[in-house]
């Protein structure tokens, strides 16, 4: 999916850092370490003014509404419930809020009737997050929820390049949420025990990361006309899965193909951002052969020593990294999002730079 | 890219036809036959309401294993496929996709987790990794050979309509030429116990744009659509069942559980499909309701429709197949939508059913009890959910 679409705010609540653009950046910093991957406590208020009204949600959702704020902010556009018009909100999940979910699936199975929440099972429900982003900012367009792995957010930036080319919109707030749970975390180990056991190169995942990533993307016109400061074009976005190939040949043939479309190639393309979830070594292997005697030159970041791998909203920060990167480094160049799920998919978006778009001196 | 977008092929599981039998679904709608019933997938003894229309476990396809909502989801996409008859798939499996709508996914699996702890370390993985049901999209594209878009969009009760309204945009902005879409979702004690606590749920029947009604039943089902570009349909001389003509989304904004009382986010949706459509509000001649049959949803959704249709509104046939059906969360849009085909083929509505007594502020026509023959040329079908969501597609004949 190719789109003409513009990053125009970033947004992160992250282990490493709550904040825009420089968290983002911060993320890329290798000499950066964080105690453990979760997102200290932080107090909404410092982010929305009806925050009263979200006291009770998941903490996914917190990390939502704050990542959203942040990026709107970014963007220069205005805050609040009284609305953000010709706008979508599209969110990416993969466990949504596991822990309201468990503590919900423990109340009624103990106590029955009585003891069940509904607030809790309200907040539980997989689009509660992208609802209460609606809610907070007065979103009254298209407002989805996609359910997958670590690579859903290349699955949102689609649904939202799609939303702008249909012209229904002319700004969609993308985003990613997770957070952890015990119950996800021990799931996980066992599944990658009985992955070694098995033999299969499904790599060294990191552990349960959390937190969310938002953007807000626009259509160029929409950016231009309201004078927006921040412009990095999206180049393309593709999202596939062949169960019946390696991962390694399938990221090959995908990025060959892509960076084939790109009038420079590989030549251009200053970072890689890599992915954080399973198979991403060999995901990343077949990226760098694709990219052949191009890959040496071309800085590989890592986010997962700062983030862990936080799932639904791995995708969306490697994406506000990249979009920091390219907003801030030379005035030239391309950023790539390498992604890779737990069950096997995996995506690329790439990032670019545009001729009279501003830059980080220019803000 | 842009042009016609067409169903053809459909796969329906419900309470009305356990087997999977279209035409089974079809009459058994037409009759008004209530398929809610006491609870037998768990014991609902200890809650006030203990009423869903369910499928009987054992009359789920065997040897399929997983949560129940996977294997109906199962059962409709293999004869949605199978209906959409041979080369379906196109000649690039690339251009060919499947989305998925859910609302709480494989919840029994998460339900049996925590009910029986200390299983065996392989059963507990197998089951947390069917809960999210993130990867139930990509088994059936894998099933059947797509490796097109593949996506798992959660929009509360409106999941399934989205999912149908998502298909038509890949399918007409190029992304793919065959798209198969649908929804599914199983009655589950989480969701009961959440309704439950939120008081939506009827002790006894279900009776929308009653005034004596009283709330929703959970329902449980899956329906898929085969959706496709229709110049690749003709060229492979496909059964043309209708047109996805419009589809539009919008958010209330308003509340995370409650509708916002006039229905400005259903308006909205309905609104754009109907544009999307081209078609002006008296070219449609049916509404499928959401029609949940509680006190506050059929009041909002009645005025929605005045705002979207007008003087319309009083005029046009609408009825709610959940008085029968139940509520399929995220298979209840997509069981509508093959419900609006279905009338558009026949020429015939289907009834709101258990309908006793006219509700003033639900003055639609609501089509009480019987069928009625109709020739329907375009249906618009509703649905909205919790997070303030709605959506609306527009069916049309050929």
């Amino acid at each position: 999916m190719t789109g003409r679409a513009v990053v125009t705010g970033i947004g992160c609540v992250s282990p490493a850092g709550i904040g825009g653009k420089d968290v983002a950046l911060a993320l890329s910093d290798p000499s950066r370490t964080v105690p453990e991957f979760r997102v200290p406590d932080f107090p909404l208020e410092d982010h929305i003014g009806n925050a009263r009204l979200f006291r009770r949600v998941a903490p996914a959702t917190r990390f939502a509404l704050a990542a959203v704020s942040l990026a709107v902010r970014d963007a220069g556009l205005p805050i609040g419930p009284d609305g953000l018009s010709r706008t979508a909100v599209v969110v990416g999940a993969t466990h949504g809020a596991i822990n309201f979910s468990t503590q919900f699936f423990r109340e009624y199975l103990q106590d029955g009737p009585e003891g069940a929440s509904p607030m809790l099972f309200s907040e539980s429900v997989l689009n509660a997050t992208a609802g209460n982003v609606a809610i907070a900012f007065g979103v009254r367009g298209p407002v989805h929820t996609l359910i997958g792995e670590e690579t859903v957010g290349a699955q949102v930036l689609s649904t939202a390049l799609s939303l702008l080319r249909c012209g229904i919109v002319d700004r969609c707030i993308v985003a990613g949420a997770e957070e952890r749970g015990a119950i996800i975390e021990n799931a996980y180990r066992q599944m990658d025990r009985a992955t070694r056991r098995s033999g299969v190169d499904g790599g060294n995942p990191p552990q349960q990361g959390e937190g969310a990533a938002a953007l807000v993307i626009e259509s160029p016109e929409a950016a231009e006309r309201r004078g927006a400061v921040l412009r990095v074009p999206v180049l393309f976005c593709r999202c596939a899965r062949d169960p019946r190939r390696p991962v390694e040949t399938t990221v090959t043939g995908m990025v060959g193909r892509e960076l084939a479309t790109l009038q420079e190639g590989a030549g251009d393309v200053s970072h890689i951002v890599l992915p954080t979830g399973r198979n991403r070594e060999p995901a990343t292997r077949g990226a760098l052969r694709a990219m052949g005697n191009r890959a040496g030159g071309i800085r590989r970041i890592d986010i997962t020593p700062r983030i862990g791998n936080p799932f639904g909203a791995a995708s969306m920060f490697q994406m506000a990294v990249s979009t920091a990167s390219l907003a801030s480094g030379p005035a030239s160049g391309k950023g790539l999002v390498l992604s890779s799920g737990v069950e096997g998919s995996i995506s690329l978006a790439c990032f670019g730079t545009a001729p009279g778009a501003c830059r980080e001196g220019d803000r | 890219m842009n042009g016609n977008v067409v169903v053809t092929g459909m796969g329906v599981i419900s309470p009305l036809n356990p087997d999977g039998d279209l035409e089974r679904f079809w009459s058994r709608l037409k009759a008004g036959e209530n398929a809610v019933m006491p609870i037998r997938s768990f014991d609902a003894s200890r809650y006030p309401c203990r009423v869903a229309a369910e499928i009987p476990r054992e009359q789920l396809e065997s040897g399929e294993g997983g949560d129940p909502a996977m294997r109906m989801a199962r059962i409709a996409f293999r004869r949605a496929i199978q209906d959409a008859g041979p080369g379906w798939r196109g000649n690039d499996p690339r251009k060919a996709g499947v989305v998925l709508g859910t609302v709480l996914g494989g919840v029994s699996c998460g339900d049996r987790y925590f009910r029986e702890p200390g299983m065996d370390p392989a059963a507990a993985r197998t089951l947390l990794r069917q809960y999210p049901m993130r990867g139930l999209a990509a088994s059936l594209a894998g099933e059947a050979g797509v490796r097109g878009p593949v996506l798992t969009v959660s929009t509360a009760c409106a999941s399934g309509t989205d999912a149908v309204g998502l298909a038509f945009r890949k399918v007409r902005a190029g992304e793919a030429d065959v798209v198969v879409a649908g929804g599914v979702d199983a009655v589950a004690e989480f969701s009961f116990s959440g309704f439950c606590a939120l008081n939506a749920l009827t002790t006894g029947l279900v009776r929308p744009f009653s005034k004596n009604r009283s709330g929703l039943a959970l329902g449980e089902g899956a329906a898929f659509l085969v959706v496709e570009r229709e110049a690749v349909a003709v060229a492979r001389g496909a059964r043309i069942l209708g047109r996805v003509a419009g589809y539009g989304s919008a958010a209330d904004a308003a509340h995370l559980t409650a509708p916002d009382r006039d229905g400005r986010g259903l308006a909205a949706a309905g609104a754009a499909a109907l544009r999307e459509a081209g078609l002006a509000p008296a070219r449609i001649q049916y509404v499928s309701a959401h029609g949940t049959g509680t006190l506050y949803n059929d009041w909002m959704e009645t005025r929605a429709l005045k705002s979207v249709l007008g003087t319309h509104a009083r005029a046009v046939p609408v009825s709610s197949i959940k008085a029968v059906l139940g509520h399929a969360f995220g298979a209840a849009g997509a069981l509508e939508a093959a419900a609006c085909l279905l009338s558009i083929r026949d020429g015939v509505v289907p009834p709101t059913a258990n309908f006793e007594e006219p509700d003033p502020e639900c003055d639609v026509d609501c089509v009480p009890n019987r069928a009625r023959a109709v020739p329907v040329r375009a249906a618009l079908s509703l649905s909205a959910g919790f997070g303030g969501q709605n959506a609306a597609i527009v069916l049309a004949g050929c």
